[in-house]
């Protein structure tokens, strides 16, 4: 028998130094080999993962679609989520973009807290030209050409009712995979809406800084990667690659060569937004005809008439400046509806759905004033104005938008898209407002103005809802237990203890036979 | 093999006959009946915002894992070694790795054990709305992927310390350090790098992924590979003993 085959105990000291010296040398390159081998494959875990999702309901599972979105990048696309700790929504966009960056090595996912890395924050604001809100999230979509910015209310759905009973607002659904899939397919096709803004009939300008312009819109505009520029329509058609045409507040008239351009631009499949204002003498000289006759073969009634509304009046201003809170049923208005968020008018004129149906178009009524409102015809004795029979009786509708549908496909309603998944329909959209006064800077801040228009130029673009991903509902059990079935389960749940101290007694006394 | 099942099979003993195991059950179901009750109680409040009540479950879970792992790996070879029996076990035809791995496995096996007659939970939930399986299986696939690297990290202190009360303690610290270290470090930087690499080692957002119904293979191999490491560490520490 060998020295070294002998235990520790009976060989000479030499030879166990030696022994030693070789276990320890052994022991520590072991230790860095398994060291290094778990830092290896723990790389690649990291660098290359799968996410599997247990739930019945596949909740955390992404659509067929956005997996072939995300699969097929072949550019990088830089996802920056402005949020901080405890934002809800902050929290399912990073959890859902993660899932996304795990589809694909060429998206890149940062997550910025404003509040604890502000120049970092400040600097990615001021490239992104926005602003971030604390409490809130905010996510960009760049792909360095072009990007898309998400604010909070693109992202839910909510549920206000449990507001009643004190409880906080529940989100109902949850809509980012539908949002940020649509944006990686505007993002990857490179293409960017044009909006024209008409100009020449006295109307609301991009540039104008005296509070009465549209730069609020084109700020909010400007975030969601559209070319804006403004367009003298006298003698010209529509120009091809136009995605929509907004005509805001015009003072004077459009000529019939105008209006027909337009037509033919609709028969298109175009898409226009009017922000009409009252033809009072003072302010404006829009009468109904010819427009109020060309919007008429739209089936959208223009009034002659200023809407007034005294039970819902602002406190200190006339009846003509009032709030709406009350809305029709439609894509629009929706996330409005469900955070039952008012929008403010001043000088607004009746728009109203004609009964008259053109087969293949829909109208919809979007806001109305309440039964209290109506729409005052006598302009000339302003301000002293009551309801009269000559009146139109409220509740008086202030805005309509039409949609000409294919013979094969429904409505929007806001669930299910009238063109297939992907493609927008070919079909013409028109929103008429009887105000344009609540899209101009100095009105745009107030409550849901800013929403009601981002939203009404979204739905006339077709965004957001191209991809037909309905939004994620959150499982939300409420378990409405009576006193006996609660106590039911205290004595349950107490049961088992019980039972595990009457186990461990058998056991013990069992083992002392 | 034989080797793995002999201790295995001698350790499975010592915990059912030892009433330790039981005090352990007993403490395991009250701190959990407790969480279950308060939870149910939350959620039948109409104010409430609503959610999965066994997600909070598995969510809360490590609370009760931060004193269950070190109670059940405090003895496993520290006793051994504080005994002297440490030596005839050495000498038997069994290797170190052996020894360890049976060891950690019936640690493992009464773990689950411990965590079985919580099933009644969902039994309970399932009578007053519907239940979500996939989830609850994730769940439990969650509280046993963290007790497996927890109980490797017992097994590794109880072969360092000769005194139980010792390996406990560091038992304890370490996993209370793990809970709440990398959770703490992923909102303190901002690199997003560095983010996601303490969100993968952060074993309590593993649990929360595994509580919602999330099964990521970061979180598996990671799990794998750390028990696998820490249960070569220790046959690794206890041949190195055997030469001092």
């Amino acid at each position: 028998m060998s020295e070294s085959n002998l235990p520790p105990s009976q060989q000479s000291p030499p030879s166990m130094a030696r022994r030693r010296t070789v276990e320890a040398s052994t022991l520590g390159v072991g230790l860095v080999l398994a060291v290094l081998l778990l830092g290896l494959v723990n790389y690649f875990a990291w660098k290359y993962y799968k996410q599997f999702d247990w739930t019945s309901s596949e909740i955390y599972t992404l659509s067929e679609k956005t997996k072939n979105v995300v699969g097929s990048l072949t550019q990088p696309v830089e996802v920056v989520v402005f949020t901080g700790p405890g934002v809800a929504m902050g929290e399912q966009s990073l959890e859902l973009l993660e899932r996304y960056r795990a589809l694909s090595p060429q998206l890149r996912l940062r997550e910025v807290d404003p509040i604890k890395n502000l120049s970092e924050a400040e600097r990615l604001l001021e490239r992104y030209a926005t602003h971030y809100q604390e409490g809130t999230v905010k996510v960009v979509f760049d792909n360095g050409a072009s990007r898309r910015i998400f604010e909070e209310d693109d992202l839910a759905e909510y549920d206000y009712s449990p507001v009643q009973m004190g409880g906080p607002p529940t989100v109902t659904g949850f809509k980012g995979e539908a949002v940020f899939t649509g944006a990686l397919v505007e993002l990857a096709s490179g293409e960017r809406p044009t909006i024209l803004f008409t100009v020449g009939h006295g109307e609301k300008k991009l540039d104008d800084f005296s509070g009465n312009g549209l730069r609020g819109v084109q700020e909010l505009l400007g975030r969601d990667n559209v070319t804006m520029e403004e367009w003298a329509s006298l003698g010209k058609q529509v120009p091809e690659a136009t995605s929509l045409i907004v005509v805001a507040g015009p003072r004077g008239n459009f000529s019939a060569p105008e209006l027909e351009a337009f037509t033919a631009y609709l028969d298109g499949g175009g898409r226009m937004l009017w922000l009409l204002d009252p033809a009072l003498s003072a302010i404006a000289d829009l009468q109904a005809a010819p427009l109020g006759d060309w919007l008429a073969g739209y089936g959208i009634e223009l009034g002659e008439d200023l809407v007034v509304d005294p039970d819902q009046a602002l406190p200190f201003f006339g009846a003509d400046t009032f709030f709406v809170n009350a809305y029709g049923s439609h894509p629009v208005i929706l996330p409005l509806a469900e955070t039952q968020t008012a929008v403010i008018l001043a000088l607004a004129r009746s728009v109203t759905a004609s009964n008259d149906e053109t087969p293949g178009r829909t109208r919809t009524e979007l806001l109305e004033t309440s039964s209290g409102g109506w729409g005052e015809t006598s302009l000339e004795r302003l301000p002293e104005v009551e309801a009269e029979e000559t009146d139109l009786l409220g509740p008086v509708s202030l805005a309509v938008a039409v949609e000409e549908i294919a013979p094969e496909a429904g409505p929007d309603d806001g669930s299910s898209d009238s063109a297939p998944a992907g493609e927008k329909s070919a079909g013409m959209r028109m929103i008429v407002f009887g105000d344009s006064d609540f899209a101009a800077d100095n009105q745009i801040g107030n409550q849901g103005n800013a929403a009601l228009i981002d939203n009404a130029i979204n739905w006339l673009l077709e965004r957001d809802t191209l991809l037909g991903i309905p939004p994620k509902k959150p499982e939300q059990v409420r378990l409405s237990l009576t006193r006996q079935q609660l106590w039911r389960t205290y004595l349950l749940t107490a049961l088992l203890p019980l039972l595990a101290i009457v186990a461990g007694m058998v056991v013990y006394f069992k083992r002392r036979r | 093999m034989s080797g793995i099942l002999a201790t295995l099979r001698r350790e499975l003993c010592a915990y059912f006959f030892s009433p330790l195991a039981w005090a352990l059950l007993t403490l395991l179901l009250v701190i959990n009946g407790t969480i279950f009750a308060l939870i149910i109680s939350f959620l039948s409040d109409p104010r409430s915002a609503g959610g999965r009540p066994l997600d909070f479950f598995f969510s809360s879970s490590w609370v009760v894992l931060m004193f269950i792992v070190p109670l059940l790996t405090m003895r496993l070879i520290s006793e051994e070694r504080s005994s002297g029996s440490i030596e005839v076990l050495m000498t038997a035809a069994v290797t170190e790795l052996q020894v360890v791995v049976g060891k950690y496995l019936a640690a493992l096996l009464f773990y689950l054990f411990l965590w079985l007659p919580t099933l009644a939970y969902a039994a309970i939930v399932a009578g007053y709305s519907e239940i979500d399986w996939g989830t609850i299986a994730s769940g439990y696939l969650g509280i046993f992927a963290a007790g497996a690297v927890f109980l490797a990290i017992g097994t590794l202190a109880s072969s360092l310390a000769r005194n139980q009360v010792v390996s406990g303690v560091i038992t304890f610290a370490v996993v209370f350090f793990l809970f709440l270290v990398f959770g703490s470090l992923q909102s303190l930087v901002n690199s997003s790098v560095w983010k996601e690499f303490f969100a993968y080692l952060d074993v309590a957002g593993q649990m929360d992924d595994f509580a919602r119904g999330v099964v990521d293979s970061r979180h598996l191999v990671f799990d794998l590979t750390t028990v696998i490491f820490l249960l070569f560490v220790t046959s690794r520490t206890l041949a190195a003993k055997k030469w001092r």
